[in-house]
């Protein structure tokens, strides 16, 4: 593997809000084209990680590369879906507007659409099933098909890794179906995905796992580091003290 | 004066005035687009009463120039903004309260310096707040003429950044756009259109001014630059409208405008094709009635060729017996059923389409049943899901043409007619 850097690297982040830390210490190396699920409960700052790597959020300490690039147009390789209720389902915008929108990293806020970004943008409309939804209202869609529209977006943004950010709540067994297969594709093409995800009975469907609770607790194939466990320190209550003496800590500064 | 007459001499010899309103209408509507999308109306409110202090500093220093009026308003709109967002982030006071407290004393302060003002000078505080276009000078068009031309341009520009920060801000910031900058600027416009078009409406009423027109476009499309251009027509016909009924009726003018504005929103609320009330609910009722006639189809079906009794029909679908009467001449008309001695019966038309609803029925019977849901409880959900028989045919290829449907009964073949 000498030469290819990884698509993500990450050292020593530490992310808090507040005063409280929500990330500690977390180091990941994430080969290409590969398919990552990052799991833990609710507030393990799954989220932040990935909000953290895009810089959305200021990180306390640690290093992100991005395929061996720490400058700031490395984010453009990044594609992030928002989760849907990040989305105001009633904004006045078609499903092509939306897909469109993947060309702004392009084109900056001047340059015209040319021929070649109206045919990305149409391909990936055909690719993702929805080209006969184009002029829709998002409103107007299934939950699966406003996934693909996402996605879409993704797709024409040429970036190399897509963040997905709990794909699966509020859609159907079989959107989830196509959804995972669709991904199985996205990696065959060359992508490398990073799905934070609830849902634990989906695990063989990804190469890599993340497990996380506030710090990294494993990381490495499912059938490797999903045990018992691995499985007790990221949902069992053991780190819960280390909480509560960080929180007294917190309070002891005000 | 009659009326007409009035109105006559408001295309004679007020069209300074005229003209200053509409395009004091079209701005707010532009910029109002915006405002609604990223929900910032109340904001919009608080800027409008907020900048007063500012006003009444730069009246003191400078008189009653429109751009030392300008300024003054901008740097308070500014400061009022700063004070917002520094309550938000260094206390627990949530946004709508801080908006609400900091708008209020900035306003109260304006009143008080008024009060303070050396005898002798005057400012026009009635005038401040309720607008009044007939005191329109010719540089109070060309400001507002300045105005529009940096928020249309503005617009037109950064239409990709303030799009995309709208509806998406977390991508935004990921392809390199600076949100925070973005709505700077959208905040700097938003004040400048507000104090130009102080003059017209007022402090009190320039934030319907800012929302109705953009809400009535809102009603009738579905995309972003549609919603733009049809606001910025709509502001300045309210605007004008506003400005020519006023005038012909002697109504105050900035009170007309906002009025007329919220009609024609109100105009729109019930009767815009996509999502107006009354469409919405016009298109609920014919689902009903279509679901209703099918359901008639269905139960005559049960007792081809003889018929059913009327009153017996009424019963079991639960309606009245004169309303479902209208239903089944409705569907004699079509020639799907006859009605002869009180009894419904199918005709050969009618069957076909019965039939049809009740394959449709066995179909998503068997389809729920196969997707493992409970077999007693298959028979309601496809109560409703019957009605959707254009989809039979999709279903009968997923499931290999079933003869049969879970209770066991025969799910008809395909009749053609």
């Amino acid at each position: 593997m000498e030469g290819t850097p990884n698509a993500l690297s990450i050292t020593n982040l530490t992310v808090s809000y507040g005063k409280v830390p929500v990330l500690r210490g977390v180091s990941l190396e994430i080969p290409s084209c590969q398919n990552v699920c990052i799991v833990g409960p609710n507030g393990a700052g799954k989220s932040t990680l990935l909000k953290a790597v895009l810089g959305l959020v200021p990180r306390d300490t640690g290093e992100v590369e991005i395929f061996g690039d720490s400058s700031p147009l490395a984010y453009r390789q990044i594609a992030y879906l928002p989760q849907r209720s990040q989305i105001d389902w009633d904004f006045p915008v078609t499903v092509r507007d939306v897909v469109r929108m993947g060309r702004y990293s392009r084109l900056g806020a001047f340059r015209w659409f040319g021929r070649e970004d109206r045919r990305v943008v149409e391909e990936a409309l055909e690719q993702m099933g929805i080209g006969d939804l184009a002029d829709r209202h998002i409103r107007l869609l299934s939950g699966g098909q406003q996934q693909r529209v996402f996605i879409a977006r993704a797709l024409v943004q040429e970036a190399r890794i897509l963040f997905m950010d709990e794909p699966f709540v509020g859609v159907d067994a079989t959107t989830q179906e196509s959804i995972l297969a669709l991904i199985q594709k996205l990696k065959a093409e060359g992508k490398t995905i990073l799905m934070v995800n609830h849902d634990l009975e989906i695990l063989d469907h990804f190469d890599l796992l993340v497990m996380l609770n506030k710090q990294l607790i494993a990381f490495g194939p499912p059938e490797e580091v999903y045990n018992e466990r691995n499985h007790r320190l990221t949902y069992g209550g053991l780190l819960s003290r280390v909480d509560r003496a960080e929180m007294e800590l917190w309070r002891a500064k005000r | 004066m009659s009326f007409w007459e009035n109105v006559l001499l408001v295309f004679t010899s007020f069209r300074l005035e005229l003209f200053t309103s509409m395009l004091s209408g079209a701005t707010c509507g532009l910029i109002g687009c915006f405002v609604i999308l990223r929900r910032m109306a109340l904001i919009g409110d608080a800027l409008s009463h907020s900048i007063l202090p500012g006003v009444v500093i730069a009246f003191m220093l400078a008189g009653t120039g429109p751009l030392a009026m300008f300024l003054g308003a901008m740097l308070a709109g500014f400061l009022t903004t700063l004070c917002i967002s520094f309550l938000e982030r260094h206390n627990r006071v949530k946004e709508d309260s801080a908006i609400g407290v900091a708008f209020a004393v900035f306003f109260a302060v304006g009143i008080i310096l008024i009060s303070s003002l050396p005898r002798g000078t005057h400012f026009d505080l009635k005038c401040y707040l309720f607008g009044n276009p007939l005191a329109v000078q010719p540089s109070d068009l060309e400001m507002m003429m300045a105005v529009g031309v940096l928020v249309c341009a503005s617009v037109i520009l950064f239409y990709r950044p303030l799009f995309l920060t709208s509806f998406d801000p977390i991508m935004a910031t990921t392809v390199g756009i600076d949100v925070k900058r973005v709505h700077y600027l959208l905040m700097s416009l938003l004040a400048a259109t507000v104090v130009a078009s102080l003059l017209t409406v007022g402090v009190i009423m320039v934030v319907a001014m800012i929302i109705a027109p953009g809400l009535v476009a809102y009603q009738l499309t579905d995309r972003l630059p549609v919603m733009l251009v049809l606001a910025f027509v709509v502001g300045a016909v309210s605007a004008g409208l506003g400005f020519v009924v006023s005038f012909a009726l002697n109504w105050p003018p900035g009170p007309t405008m906002t009025v007329v504005a919220g009609i024609l929103f109100l105009i729109a609320l019930f009767f815009s094709p996509k999502y107006g009330v009354l469409f919405q609910w016009y298109r609920h009722h014919r689902a009903r009635v279509h679901f209703l006639e099918e359901d008639i189809l269905k139960y005559a079906a049960r007792h081809y060729p003889e018929g059913m009794d009327l009153e017996r029909l009424a019963e079991i679908l639960g309606v009245e017996t004169r309303r479902l009467l209208r239903y089944v001449r409705r569907l004699v008309r079509r020639n799907m059923v006859s009605l002869r001695d009180g009894k419904v019966a199918l005709t050969g038309a009618g069957k076909v389409l019965a039939n049809e609803v009740l394959r449709a029925h066995r179909l998503w019977e068997s389809y729920l049943a196969h997707k493992g849901i409970d077999i007693h409880k298959v028979h309601d959900i496809a109560e409703a899901l019957e009605h959707a028989h254009q989809m039979a045919d999709e279903l009968d290829d997923a499931l290999g043409s079933p003869k049969e449907d879970p209770h066991g009964k025969e799910i008809p073949p395909k009749t053609s007619c």
